[in-house]
């Protein structure tokens, strides 16, 4: 496989403090790749910067997509080379329906994307996307979208953050179906039952990588309170 | 072409099937300047028109537990370049009486214009009234609408109103609307403006909740650009047991314009509510970026969240 995204001793600093430090890592194309840490330590920030959101800019380092050197790219820039994003909690808008919303780049068959991530296309096709939509729902509509536009690069924030439990297993297959449609897939999530679904799996703690291997490894690692970097204090980890 | 095919024409170009006038089931006016072009009574709405020189006024009643099947219709238009309109309009609805209205203001040929339009609604007990009011505009600026409306809402009655103004340039626009709810009324107020150039925006939106468990909702949206200004003002007072109000006020802003919400909330009665949510400024950017990760450029997701609050 071939490296899809590149991302070099990228330092990245928000109010004098160091967020991400020289951090690197490699998605290969075609696969899930996980991103695992505990909260708070850069997991969103790193998807903000691959996907070029504004007051999120590398302050060293290099990002480079399809062996093109993004970091300086405008996001639309970006997202015309097929990088797209969930966010963890995806934005609500007034008077704009599901259809229109599936529909912005023309694609077809609407209702089997609606349909794939447990929603029926007669109920929800209609509805805006508006907070009269749980967030639930709203998660489920987005994921919708990525089947709908197929990015070459799909970067999931949390994919199930929101989700019912029962559903689990519905989006988990969702995650599968995208990359099934030829997408590849930046996962980050905190879960287990959702990084064990990924080919390969990074592990982020104290700004760092630190350690980039099978899922299996990098969860029994995040359990086993290993951590080399922070000694066990910014992951919560008690010994090394 | 005659003046009256001209209005049709008029009519067909905002969208609105010009066959309506001709329907034998349908009540209209059709209005051109200050000269009446047709006007249709049909079995429980009737209409009665008193032209004065300068001033037209329209009486409209609603018989009784009529349920009227398809919208009465009150088309504004000014085929002349510059002009003066001045209508008032008196609707009643006899008790459980169901009706809608659409009015059209058709002012998409017309340089500079007044229009004024009084409206005085009544509904009594039981009885429902939805009023669509959508205002076409040229892209002259040179429009003043200055439209008031009185209404009283008598008890379980119901009134909806929804006022538009997103095509062309709004002009100047001063827009005062009082409602009075008795017991159990409902009464929603939407109002949706887009202002451009130096339009100029004052609207003002009042409801009385006077009755035992009367409900209302004043929601107002606007989109401002190039140095428009708008002031929306929301006022709700609860004055009864279990009154509830809610106001919600959106101002999208680009460029220099300038807008601003004044919601005025009074309660009287301890068991009555009162709430209000306003909020001004540019579009949210994580909305923006979330359509751009979607393949839109910047200024198709400004277009397309704009059109979306106005919708």
């Amino acid at each position: 496989m071939m490296p899809l995204l590149e991302i070099r001793h990228v330092t990245f600093i928000a109010d004098k403090e160091p967020i991400l430090d020289n951090l690197d890592l490699i998605i290969q194309e075609g696969e899930i790749h996980a991103l695992i840490g505990t909260n708070g330590t850069g997991k969103s920030t790193l998807a903000r910067l691959v996907m070029g959101c504004e007051g999120y800019h590398t302050n060293s380092g290099k990002i480079i997509f399809a062996q093109q050197q993004i970091d300086k790219y405008s996001i639309e820039k970006r997202a015309s080379l097929g990088i797209s994003m969930v966010w963890q909690e995806p934005a609500y808008f007034e008077g704009i329906s599901v259809r229109d919303y599936l529909n912005l780049n023309n694609q077809e068959n609407l209702s089997e994307c609606l349909l794939s991530v447990g929603l029926n296309a007669d109920e929800y096709l209609d509805r805006m996307l508006d907070k009269t939509m749980s967030g639930g729902e709203r998660k489920r509509i987005e994921l919708a979208s990525m089947l709908a536009i197929r990015p070459r690069l799909c970067i999931l924030d949390e994919p199930v953050s929101g989700i019912d439990l029962l559903s689990i297993n519905n989006i988990i297959s969702v995650i599968k179906q995208i990359q099934r449609q030829g997408s590849t897939v930046l996962l980050i999530s905190h879960r287990e039952e959702i990084a064990s679904i990924a080919d390969r799996a990074s592990l982020l703690c104290g700004g760092k990588i630190i350690l980039t291997s099978t899922p299996e490894k990098v969860i029994q690692s995040y359990k086993s309170r290993s951590c080399v970097i922070c000694d066990g204090r910014e992951c919560n980890h008690v010994s090394i | 072409m005659s003046v009256f095919d001209k209005f049709r024409l008029l009519l067909n170009s905002v969208g609105e099937n010009s066959k309506l006038l001709e329907d034998q089931n349908t009540a209209h006016i059709a209005v051109d300047g200050q000269v009446l072009l047709s006007k249709q009574s049909i079995p429980g709405v009737s209409i009665e028109i008193e032209q004065h020189n300068d001033l037209t006024i329209a009486r409209i009643t609603v018989t009784s537990h009529t349920q009227v099947s398809n919208p009465v219709h009150l088309c504004f238009s000014m085929f002349q370049q510059a002009g003066r309109q001045n209508f008032r309009v008196h609707i009643f609805l006899e008790p459980y009486a169901k009706v809608s209205f659409i009015s059209h203001g058709l002012f998409t040929t017309v340089d500079t214009a007044k229009h004024i339009m009084d409206k005085t609604i009544e509904i009594s007990e039981g009885a429902s009234l939805s009023f669509t009011d959508s205002h076409f505009h040229s892209q002259s600026g040179g429009i003043k609408v200055l439209s008031s409306a009185r209404i009283k809402v008598g008890k379980y009655g119901y009134y909806f109103s929804d006022f538009s103004l997103t095509t062309g340039r709004v002009g100047k626009l001063n827009l005062d609307y009082s409602v009075e709810a008795e017991e159990h009324a409902v009464v929603e107020l939407i109002s949706r403006i887009f202002g451009h150039a130096n339009d100029s925006i004052n609207m003002t939106e009042k409801v009385n909740l006077n009755g035992r468990f009367s409900h209302s909702v004043i929601k107002s949206r606007v989109a401002l650009e190039g140095e428009a200004t708008a002031i929306i003002t929301g006022i709700t007072e609860g004055c009864a047991e279990g009154a509830r109000g809610h106001m919600d006020c959106l101002e999208i802003i680009k460029d220099k314009a300038v807008g601003q919400s004044i919601p005025v909330v009074k309660v009287s009665h301890p068991l009555a509510k009162v709430t209000h949510e306003a909020a001004i400024g540019t579009i949210d950017n994580k909305q923006l970026e979330t359509l751009i990760v979607h393949g839109l450029s910047l200024e198709q997701a400004t277009d397309l969240i704009v059109l979306g609050i106005l919708h």
